[in-house]
């Protein structure tokens, strides 16, 4: 029987009372699925460790926490969880900007980090939604990305070291802080896209990139989703080098704000480059492509792209993200426009975005399930309506085996994150 | 028999075992897919790194991944570990066959599979070598980015299990950031398709570690692998300094600006003056330092970017800027650079190159100490690295017939990648831990770190049947790195 009076107590003595938070105040550190008993918000990567210590000891299950926009995207927790917060692990650790590398604590936020960032004409170029109060750790715990991954790739691209608290509460690390490195195993890599259920993450490295002089973008009115598939190719194949391509689906839901002032089936073309390699490359696009093409101004550009970059992370009844090969994306977006979804795509990377009000919509779900897996992908759905059996992650193919292993062996107890992840594969 | 190497550890089987193991492998992969005869054998007892040699009791090579399942399963049912072995380009020792291992060579396992340009990507059998890669889809404006100074022979394979790099990887990233995913045969036999064609695969990022697990995980098969569009121009230069500092500081102060080159190559005196002579390019013999740098992209605007990089090599007292003006001319350049490692063969008859990384603000302190052990042990080191990462490559000359001398140099060697270490680097950026390093890495990670990564190579081999002995060293280390450093049992953890 676990005595949660007891559990809260060594807490309140290891960690200190007013770091320690119960009933109401611990709501705050869950979702509408679960609350969790106790919540901790530790000063230090120290305290974290005390706190997955206690976890494992007490034999409760413990979810990390950073700004919570993405709690929703697991299922609940099973049996009794702590949450543990990383809202005051945000220091930065080391910046040295001729090395064009960072080292921060897990629950930086990704906003005030890139602004400490620009003043040196930096960014750490990962553009999920909600920067605001999404942590660099729990974007790398679920692998969230943005338009930008085109150019600069994912968290797993740009995390160049890491520390993790382990189940015994034993903090390691791997890799380091220089951005080239094959000593040992990247063992950070297993952390990202894991959903924190292979330990917690309290601090990261990453390699930056340098401010570029100019971003714009243009919008390329495709018509329908053959014409769409028929630019991509063309554009991919093409003189420029985009470093985003958003594919608009029929229903364009203003999804690109007002600014865009596009129809369905538009593809958001960026280029980011010196001033006279993204003016060339605005006046060349059109070049190959038979279909309206117009450049944005500099103001529609960071309307457009700022909205382009939220829309996944809008409040939705249901929602999902699909992965395939890029060539498969327009044909899927039609299709899945049909069952009710609006849509939104990196389009050059085959990431799907699907979201509807109408909870009927999951009614889909293993054809959407089938459809995606006919392009080379899968389905994760980040929000789901109550009551539904569909499961949120669809089973990884045939490395399943080794992933249960590696959980079994790094998490023997099921400590981190119970009910979620493989657990439930 | 064995053909017994100096430092060769290998573990007995009786013949009969050992002849029905040999069996049962050309049962799978036909009488021309196994060598046993030792002196077949002669070019399998090292690689790139010729100081240590231990022959294989047999390599085997089979043709794709179904066979390769079979052969080690074959070699699990015979307890007999094996280690992958790609063009044999490694560097760190990394497919030496010890505690008895069979080899198992890629080479014929070299096949393309499938070129999706449409989704820039292609799946490739594990033994195709680097360079065919990007021939294959050059005509059509594509290449792979990763591109090693071995890359006319390495294998994807062996790209792969080293996460290697290159000089053009600055601005592009290493092999893991341009790999969809892999399929790897684990020593029981057990094929795992990590990642495919699609980005963001659901689960743990088995790609991702698989990468630079140095064979250890099992033996990768086949990989799909990036295509990245060619640049449509380039800019390369050639700068020469009076001071090494001088040259050093530049590079920092160009990445610090904002301007990421494709590549950007530090050569020192003593390689420039080898290269020169060797090959006559017109490098001037008595500069202390020179760089290469490329800069590329679309038309528009890269002169205006090159002109900003002359001005940062003027401020920096450069005292020649040579600008390529014609293909012809970057690509003697470049060649200036891809023969030094050729040129070294005038200075002395053996050489070690390590491969520390520093962070690139470290680089003018790691350089001024390289030359100060130098000194203190009397060796020569030329330099020369890839300046924009931080990634250098002393190389120590030394004649291998010496053994004082070659004790010294393995010193050097130790001394130089501690202070990379305390630097705030890594003791290798490319060339992987391999049998050499294994010191090393206990000095670079915790206990506590290292048995995390022992635990994630028992999920794939728990009982070190995959390349034995690399990264973790142990058993069948070859004594001659053991003087690369003393066994450090791991760092002490800095608590937060």
């Amino acid at each position: 029987m676990i005595d949660d009076d007891a559990i809260i107590k060594r807490l309140e003595r290891a960690i200190g009372p007013d770091r320690v938070l119960t009933d109401e105040t611990a709501r705050a550190y869950g979702t509408d699925g679960f609350t969790p008993f106790v919540a901790v918000v530790p000063e230090d990567r120290k305290q974290t460790a005390e706190a997955v210590r206690i976890a494992a000891e007490s034999r409760i299950g413990l979810v990390a926490v950073g700004g919570g926009t993405k709690l929703g995207w697991s299922p609940a927790p099973t049996g009794m969880v702590m949450s543990v917060s990383t809202e005051r692990l945000k220091r930065v650790i080391e910046h040295e900007p001729r090395d064009l590398t960072v080292t921060v604590e897990a629950g930086m936020v990704l906003d005030p980090l890139n602004a400490m960032l620009s003043e040196h004409r930096q960014r750490l170029s990962i553009d999920p939604p909600n920067a605001d109060r999404a942590t660099v750790g729990g974007i790398c715990a679920a692998n969230d990305s943005g338009p930008l991954r085109h150019r600069y790739g994912t968290m797993r691209d740009l995390v160049v070291g890491m520390e993790v608290i382990g189940a015994d509460g034993t903090p390691t690390r791997s890799g380091g802080r220089v951005v080239k490195n094959v000593a040992g195993y990247d063992m950070h890599r297993l952390h990202i896209g894991a959903f924190g259920s292979l330990g917690v993450m309290v601090e990261m490295a990453f390699r930056l990139q340098p401010l570029a002089e100019a971003f714009r973008l243009a919008v390329v009115e495709c018509g329908d989703g053959e014409r769409a598939e028929a630019c991509m190719a063309s554009i991919l194949a093409g003189r420029t080098r985009p470093v985003m391509m958003e594919l608009i689906g029929p229903s364009c839901d203003g999804m690109a704000g007002e600014a865009a002032d596009v129809e369905g089936w538009s593809l958001i073309v960026g280029y980011e480059d010196c001033r006279e390699a993204v003016a060339w490359q605005c006046a060349h696009l059109a070049d190959a492509l038979s279909v309206p093409v117009r450049a944005l101004d500099e103001e529609a550009t960071s309307a457009v792209y700022e909205s382009l970059r939220e829309w996944p992370g809008r409040p939705a009844g249901v929602a999902f993200k699909a992965t395939m090969t890029s060539s498969q994306v327009a044909a899927f977006v039609a299709w899945a426009d049909q069952r009710g979804f609006r849509l939104l795509s990196h389009a050059a990377n085959g990431i799907v975005y699907g979201r509807s009000d109408d909870a009927g919509t999951i009614d889909a779900a293993e054809d959407l399930a089938a459809a995606a897996a006919d392009g080379g992908g899968q389905i994760t759905w980040t929000t789901l309506p109550p009551d539904t059996d569909v499961d949120i992650w669809q089973p990884p193919r045939g490395d399943l085996p080794v992933m249960r292993r590696i959980k079994q062996t790094f998490d023997p107890q099921g400590t981190f994150a119970p009910g979620r992840f493989v657990d439930v594969m | 028999m064995h053909l017994t190497g100096r430092w060769s550890v290998t573990a007995t089987m009786d013949t009969a075992t050992e002849a029905n193991l040999h069996h049962d492998l050309r049962t799978i992969v036909g009488d021309d897919g196994l060598i046993t005869r030792p002196e077949e054998l002669l070019p399998y007892e090292c690689d790139g790194l010729t100081i240590a040699r231990v022959p294989p009791s047999a390599v085997v090579f089979p043709r794709d991944t179904g066979q390769a399942a079979a052969v080690i399963r074959a070699l699990n049912e015979h307890g007999v570990p094996f280690a992958p072995r790609g063009a044999g380009t490694s560097l760190s020792a990394g497919t030496l066959a010890v505690r008895g291992a069979v080899q198992i060579g890629t080479s014929r396992m070299n096949r393309i599979l499938d070129v999706d340009l449409r989704n820039r990507q292609m799946r490739v059998q594990a033994g195709v070598v680097n360079l065919r890669v990007t021939e294959a889809v050059e005509p059509d404006g594509y290449f792979f980015a990763p591109d090693p100074s071995s890359q006319p022979a390495c294998t994807i394979g062996g790209n792969v299990a080293y996460n290697s790099g290159g000089p053009h990887t600055l601005k592009y990233g290493v092999t893991v950031n341009h790999l969809l995913g892999v399929t790897l045969i684990t020593p029981d036999g057990e094929i795992v398709e990590a990642g495919g064609a699609a980005e963001d695969p659901i689960g743990y990022d088995l790609t991702g570690v698989i990468c630079g697990s140095e064979g250890t995980f099992g033996l990768i098969t086949e990989a799909v692998v990036r295509l990245m569009p060619a640049a449509e121009a380039h800019r390369t230069m050639l700068v020469v300094f009076d001071g090494t500092d001088d040259a050093i500081n530049c590079v920092s102060d160009m990445i610090g600006e904002g301007i990421v080159p494709v590549a950007l190559e530090f050569m020192d005196q003593l390689i420039t003056r080898a290269v020169e002579d060797a090959y006559h390019f017109g490098l001037p013999r008595d500069a202390e330092a020179v760089l290469i740098v490329e800069l590329e992209g679309l038309e528009a605007g890269l002169d205006r970017q090159a002109d900003r990089v002359v001005e940062m090599c003027q401020r920096h007292r450069a005292v020649r800027v040579k600008r390529a003006a014609t293909e012809q001319e970057r690509l003697e350049l470049w060649m200036c650079r891809k023969r030094a490692f050729g040129a070294i063969g005038r200075l002395s008859p053996s050489y070690i190159t390590q491969d520390g990384v520093v962070p690139r603000t470290r680089l003018p302190e790691m350089l001024a100490y390289v030359a100060q052990v130098a000194r203190e042990h009397d060796v020569r080191i030329a330099n020369v690295f890839h300046a924009g990462d931080g990634n250098l490559h002393p190389i120590a000359l030394y004649d291998e017939r010496d053994p004082a001398q070659t004790e010294r140099v393995l010193q050097a060697s130790a001394k130089i990648l501690a202070r990379a270490m305390e630097l705030g680097g890594s003791p290798t950026g490319e060339h992987g831990i391999g049998l050499e390093k294994t010191h090393q890495l206990a000095m670079m990670y915790s206990q506590d770190d290292l048995t995390a990564m022992r635990r994630l190579r028992e999920v794939f081999d728990p009982r070190e049947r995959a390349n034995p002995a690399k990264v973790f060293g142990g058993e069948g280390l070859p004594a001659v790195f053991s003087q690369m450093g003393t066994t450090a049992q791991g760092k002490r953890h800095e608590q937060a």
